[in-house]
């Protein structure tokens, strides 16, 4: 069976995936395949990094109560999803990130993302809605001090993450239906994505409003108390 | 004899990655053709007609127009619009695009249809079983969640805090309770964290119990799959079934490569429309004979 229970193979790939199959598939793909098989290096790219996730998790000794507030935050993020129009995926992302750590909101972005398709529609774009928003949390996580000090860099954030999101999807839609990077259909179809992008970036900047001083609070609570 | 959705998560896996692989990148108008109706007729097979046919239909048509508006290579000008030209080839690209995207949505509504949530965390816990107990935990609580509000609000209303008569008085109110039940759930997941340590969760080596296990059918089905799909990748790769579209449409000649690069690849994505013909007939035959 395709284990990574294996330590030493898990140490392999923990170091292997980033130093030198990404850059290897990269090159690759740039010097041998010809330009029409893009998105087959982009998708091999992104498995890749979901996998090295996988490999560091497993690895890494994330707590057992720091796994299980994760989870937490995971299921919330999915009942979240099903509110019409404003989805607070991202929020809860940051907010984890923020509160328990940059790989604690990747694991909230990725997994709430992958789960919640199953009601939403699964498809070839869900490691990449994982990617995005895994990535989302996982910023927010390197910036945590500062976006818990400035509530305006948090707006600020919100805003950015929406319009980011619009942007890598939108690679994604492109590469999908062209199989190589059209710049007027990139144009094309981050304009005809204005209105969505907009909708995200208030959803976002609602949500962290709302929720990150009242959730703050309580995950704050939730470590002093625990000793997380 | 199962029908292909009972078969291994791993072998349904390895199905639809190569189907929807070979039609995605190898970009040749006969594969995607056997691509999108094969997936097509299973997805029939699998979930029956519904709405979501019309759903389909509509990203094929949208997928169609969509190519000869914004791409205007090709020499065959069909006609001019806004002094843009609308060409032949821009549209049979769009035509074989969106039988490539229906094609694929198709195939992954068959998938999620067949790939229910306990058949992902086995495939997650063969990759890593602690991410697997994350999935498991967090799937649970979702109904936790209805049941706890319910609780939640009837005490509310219990101590007179609830009103509902006014509007922002009701948006008050259900923040008030979504705001209890997260203290609530964290709470009870320290609890759940505190007992999974004390019974010495994490101390020795992690295993998982699953009630799929590869039998023999799983791995003739898996090597099958996997050297049907080699032999079509590997006759693509040799130029035999190169396609140009433009500047005008041009596919190679007919050769014994591409013969068999179509064959292989029609017999891998019919593969479990076969199967389950097959076991239908084998049930119908076995009933007839206890009848006798």
């Amino acid at each position: 069976m395709l284990t990574v229970k294996n330590k030493y193979a898990r140490t392999v790939l923990r170091y292997a995936l980033p130093l030198c199959i990404i850059p290897l598939a990269v090159l690759l793909g740039a010097v041998l395949i010809d330009e029409k098989k893009y998105m087959l290096i982009v998708l091999a790219v992104t498995l890749a990094a979901l996998l090295l996730f996988c490999t560091g998790f497993e690895k890494k000794n994330i707590g057992t109560r720091r796994m299980v507030i994760c989870s937490v935050m995971t299921a919330l993020s999915i009942v979240g999803r099903f509110i019409p129009l404003f989805k607070p995926i991202t929020a809860i992302a940051v907010i984890s990130a923020m509160y328990l750590g940059a790989e604690s909101g990747f694991l909230v972005g990725a997994l709430s993302v992958l789960l919640s398709n199953f009601y939403f529609g699964q498809g070839p774009w869900t490691p990449f809605q994982m990617l995005a928003f895994g990535l989302l949390g996982y910023f927010a996580g390197l910036l945590g001090g500062a976006l818990k000090k400035y509530r305006i860099l948090l707006i600020l954030y919100g805003i950015i993450s929406g319009i980011a999101f619009s942007f890598i999807m939108d690679i994604w839609t492109v590469l999908w239906y062209n199989g190589t990077f059209n710049i007027s259909l990139y144009r094309a179809s981050l304009l005809s994505a204005v209105p969505y992008t907009l909708v995200y970036s208030v959803s976002n900047v609602i949500y962290l409003c709302i929720l990150s001083d009242s959730m703050g609070q309580k995950l704050e609570r939730i470590k002093k108390k625990y000793g997380i | 004899m199962r029908t292909f959705a009972r078969y291994d998560p791993v072998t349904v896996l390895v199905y639809f990655a190569a189907v929807v692989g070979i039609s995605v990148f190898c970009f040749e108008p006969m594969l995607l053709l056997t691509s999108l109706a094969s997936c097509v007729v299973y997805n029939l097979m699998m979930c029956g007609a519904g709405r979501s046919h019309i759903y389909y239909a509509l990203i094929f048509a949208a997928t169609l127009v969509v190519n000869p508006l914004v791409s205007h290579d090709g020499v065959t000008v069909l006609l001019v619009l806004n002094d843009r030209p609308i060409t032949l080839e821009a549209t049979v690209y769009g035509l074989f695009a969106a039988a490539m995207i229906c094609s694929t949505l198709y195939a992954f509504g068959s998938f999620t249809h067949i790939m229910t949530s306990d058949k992902l965390l086995y495939l997650l816990g063969i990759l890593s079983p602690k991410l697997s107990l994350v999935i498991s935990m967090g799937l649970r609580l979702i109904p936790e969640f209805s049941r706890d509000i319910k609780r939640i609000s009837e005490a509310q209303t219990t101590l007179g805090v609830y009103a509902d008569g006014n509007p922002i008085d009701a948006i008050k109110g259900k923040l008030r309770i979504f705001s209890v039940m997260v203290s609530l759930t964290l709470e009870n997941g320290i609890t759940t964290a505190q007992s999974m340590e004390a019974r010495g969760w994490g101390v020795g080596k992690r295993t998982n119990y699953s009630q799929y296990h590869i039998k023999k059918a799983d791995v003739i089905l898996i090597v099958a799959m996997s050297a049907l799909s080699a032999i079509t990748c590997i006759c693509v790769a040799s130029g035999a079934m190169n396609t140009e579209f433009y500047p005008s449409f041009k596919t190679s000649p007919m050769s014994c490569a591409k013969l068999v690069g179509r064959l292989s690849f029609a017999l891998l994505a019919a593969l479990p429309i076969l199967n389950d013909i097959v076991y239908a007939i084998r049930k119908k035959i076995l009933i007839s004979r206890a009848w006798r």
